[in-house]
């Protein structure tokens, strides 16, 4: 099952990004960051506009809208232990 | 020195990776670079000289970019420099806590050019938070050199300088390439023979990411066939050297968790209340070190020019009288004034902004602000241009590249100037000393410190409404996609604060402002020496401004100061003074400003109005 980024801050969890639907500039901007797929991602904090997480080793705040077309799932238990 | 280089280096990085201060390092502040702690502090190429066992070396800092495609301004900068002034070797700067960017983008250089050298800048930084980095094995992995630097505490530079020199000579035959799925492998492999030019396999990656649909006939059947289980390619393509660069880090960086000091400071900053209270919290701290500790060091400096007027009086009663008046009575007053009452708060105000932003505050700030600036239908690192601009305007506009280009970069720029530069902060500051705060002691200095963040903050809000109006106006549309990275906080060093922020930007501005406060001496002098039909030639300029100031609730001479003082804003107040003292000879003390104000009819509706006027014009 696919969770947008946007909502992971319910329960903090690391949660693996699958798949980024946003359009090829701003695609290429996530990938940039390293968001792709198969990257773990910790959400850590968000205000009205703006949705802070930790990605590889560094902190990257993106807006609501970007950060709802990033699709992420968690991982299995036995997947966990690697990341 | 003109003789060409025996090396040409350039070093290419991800923005915030210590480029700047790796250059400086390496050229011995030939040429400083600016740096702090944000993205984006280098916006343009600089070049310097490295000297390093008698060979001449010349090295070039490009802007920060994220990876080779030419998207930003930045990117563009560094691409086209990389395409017209091929570099012996090139230097990929990484950042040792977020590694995978750092590879990823040497994974892209790597395929136009083999001779690379991976530095991994801040392993200092990267050992504190208990990250380890397996150099050797990563060497190994990527067949190109490794070499780990601190650039701050100068650590591994020769390393780094003789194996960029190593690579020029003897490039490594075998470097490792984004392993890519295999359909886009094969097709790849089809496109080869197709292609003539030195980087078949980055044409035709490119060629895949782009236009597949283009490419001749029966090679695009090929392709198609190959790729016909492969739904949006380009993404697939574009994420494999990121991918790649993940899994090298995999095998090479032991990770600590994310160290808890850092988790709450960003709660504290990025909290609801909290954030917004520490936001106020440091601005009124900052206003009120500055305030109260400028008063003290311009004293100091009135009673050094009283002092040392006699002796250039002395000189210059040698000239002829008229550049006797000219010098001692324009010039020198002028300049007395602006250096005693703009350096002090310059000089305590940098320093203090200079920590912040390497304390890595900045970005939070932008956090905090950015659901204001969403309302305002612009971006959130327009507060970051505003708080360049609070530095200078110049410096706040030309800042607007970090804001993605489009409207939300051109309200930034059109708005910056709703931010008081410093040139207008001492003016403010001497203006609410004088009027509101007439009381000494300590107390005072908070008062005038609340006040000047009153005033700040309406300009801050000033700007979120202009924002807004031309959001809603002009500049109509969507809001646009940002990211903002919130790198991990830094303890400032104190050294480099100081000669950062004073030899670099206080000198810097001081001079700008010493320059126009001599042309502005002689003009003033000039104006209130040539008479026209019996009356100065100021007078009949003030007389003639004076409805129009009225409108706005000054007067003329006001405005003629702001005119005259419209090339640097440091040097209104002077001008205003030489204005009311009709050029006498006489230095006023701070003490005597307000008595001298007030003769010409100044009331605190007046210092308001001025206020006011300082921060719309």
């Amino acid at each position: 099952m696919l969770i947008p980024l946007t909502r992971l801050y319910q329960d903090s969890r690391i949660a693996v990004i699958q798949r980024i639907d946003a359009r090829p500039d701003l695609r290429r901007r996530l990938f940039d960051l390293g968001f792709v797929p198969g990257a773990a991602v910790t959400p850590l904090f968000h205000n009205r506009s703006l949705y802070a997480c930790g990605i590889g080793g560094s902190v990257i705040a993106l807006r609501h809208a970007d950060a709802a077309q990033i699709q992420c799932s968690y991982p299995a238990p036995s997947e966990e232990e690697q990341l | 020195m003109n003789s060409s280089p025996d090396y040409r280096f350039a070093l290419v990085g991800n923005p915030n990776v210590g480029k700047s201060t790796l250059f400086n390092a390496l050229t011995r502040g030939a040429k400083k670079q600016h740096t702090g702690n944000w993205a984006g502090k280098t916006v343009s190429c600089a070049q310097g000289d490295v000297s390093f066992h008698g060979k001449r070396v010349l090295l070039a800092d490009l802007p920060g970019t994220c990876s080779l495609h030419d998207r930003s301004p930045e990117e563009r900068e560094a691409v086209e420099y990389l395409r017209q002034y091929p570099p012996d070797a090139v230097l990929c700067v990484a950042d040792a806590r977020a590694l995978n960017r750092g590879i990823a983008l040497c994974l892209q250089i790597l395929e136009r050019d083999n001779r690379a050298v991976l530095c991994i800048n801040l392993m200092d930084e990267a050992k504190k938070r208990g990250i380890r980095i397996d150099a050797e094995k990563l060497s190994f992995l990527l067949g190109i050199p490794v070499v780990c630097t601190e650039a701050r505490g100068k650590k591994g530079l020769s390393a780094l300088i003789s194996a960029a020199m190593q690579v020029s000579d003897t490039p490594p035959d075998s470097v490792l390439r984004p392993t890519y799925p295999k359909e886009i492998d094969a097709a790849v492999s089809a496109l080869l023979p197709h292609i003539q030019n030195s980087r078949p396999r980055l044409t035709a990656l490119t060629l895949l990411q782009e236009s597949p649909d283009t490419l001749p006939a029966p090679v695009c059947d090929i392709v198609k066939k190959q790729l016909s289980h492969t739904p949006d390619l380009a993404a697939r393509i574009e994420a494999v050297p990121m991918q790649t660069a993940n899994r090298i880090c995999a095998q090479t960086v032991a990770r600590a968790p994310l160290p808890d000091k850092d988790r709450l400071l960003d709660r504290v900053f990025t909290g609801k209340l909290s954030g917004t209270l520490t936001m106020l919290f440091f601005l009124f701290v900052i206003l009120w070190l500055t305030v109260s500790g400028a008063n003290v060091v311009s004293d100091g400096l009135f009673a050094l020019f009283a002092k040392f007027r006699i002796p250039v009086e002395r000189f210059t009663a040698l000239l002829p009288d008229w550049a006797d008046s000219l010098l001692s009575d324009g010039v020198y007053t002028v300049l007395a004034w602006v250096v005693s009452v703009m350096l002090p708060p310059l000089m305590i105000f940098f320093p203090l902004f200079t920590f912040l932003e390497e304390f890595g505050y900045l970005p939070r700030l932008a956090y905090q602000l950015d659901p204001a600036f969403c309302k305002a239908g612009v971006c959130g690192k327009q507060a970051l241009t505003v708080c360049m601009g609070f530095g200078c305007n110049a410096v706040g506009v030309t800042g607007c590249r970090i804001i993605d280009a489009g409207r939300e970069q051109d309200i930034a720029m059109l708005t910056n100037s709703f931010t008081p530069c410093n040139g207008r902060i001492p003016l403010l500051m001497t203006l609410f000393t004088l009027f509101f705060c007439s009381k000494g002691g300590w107390l005072f200095g908070m008062g005038a410190a609340l006040g000047l963040c009153v005033v700040l903050m309406f300009s801050l809000f000033m700007t979120f409404f202009s924002s807004w109006l031309l959001s809603k106006t002009l500049f109509r549309g969507e809001n646009g996609s940002f990211t903002l990275e919130l790198p991990s906080y830094r303890r400032p060093n104190a050294v480099k604060i100081l000669t950062q922020s004073l030899f670099d930007k206080t000198l810097h501005v001081l001079a700008r402002a010493v320059v126009s406060a001599v042309c502005a001496g002689v003009v003033l002098w000039l104006a209130a020496s040539v008479s026209i039909g019996g009356m100065p030639l100021l007078h009949h300029i003030t007389r003639v401004l004076n409805p129009v100031g009225r409108f706005f609730g000054l007067d003329g001479s006001i405005l003629a100061a702001f005119l005259l003082g419209l090339p640097a804003n440091e040097i209104v107040l002077p001008i205003l003074l030489m204005i009311y003292t009709r050029g006498s000879t006489l230095l006023p003390e701070p003490a005597g400003l307000y008595s001298i104000l007030a003769a010409n009819g100044w009331t605190q509706v007046t210092a308001v109005c001025t206020m006011l006027f300082t921060l719309m014009h």
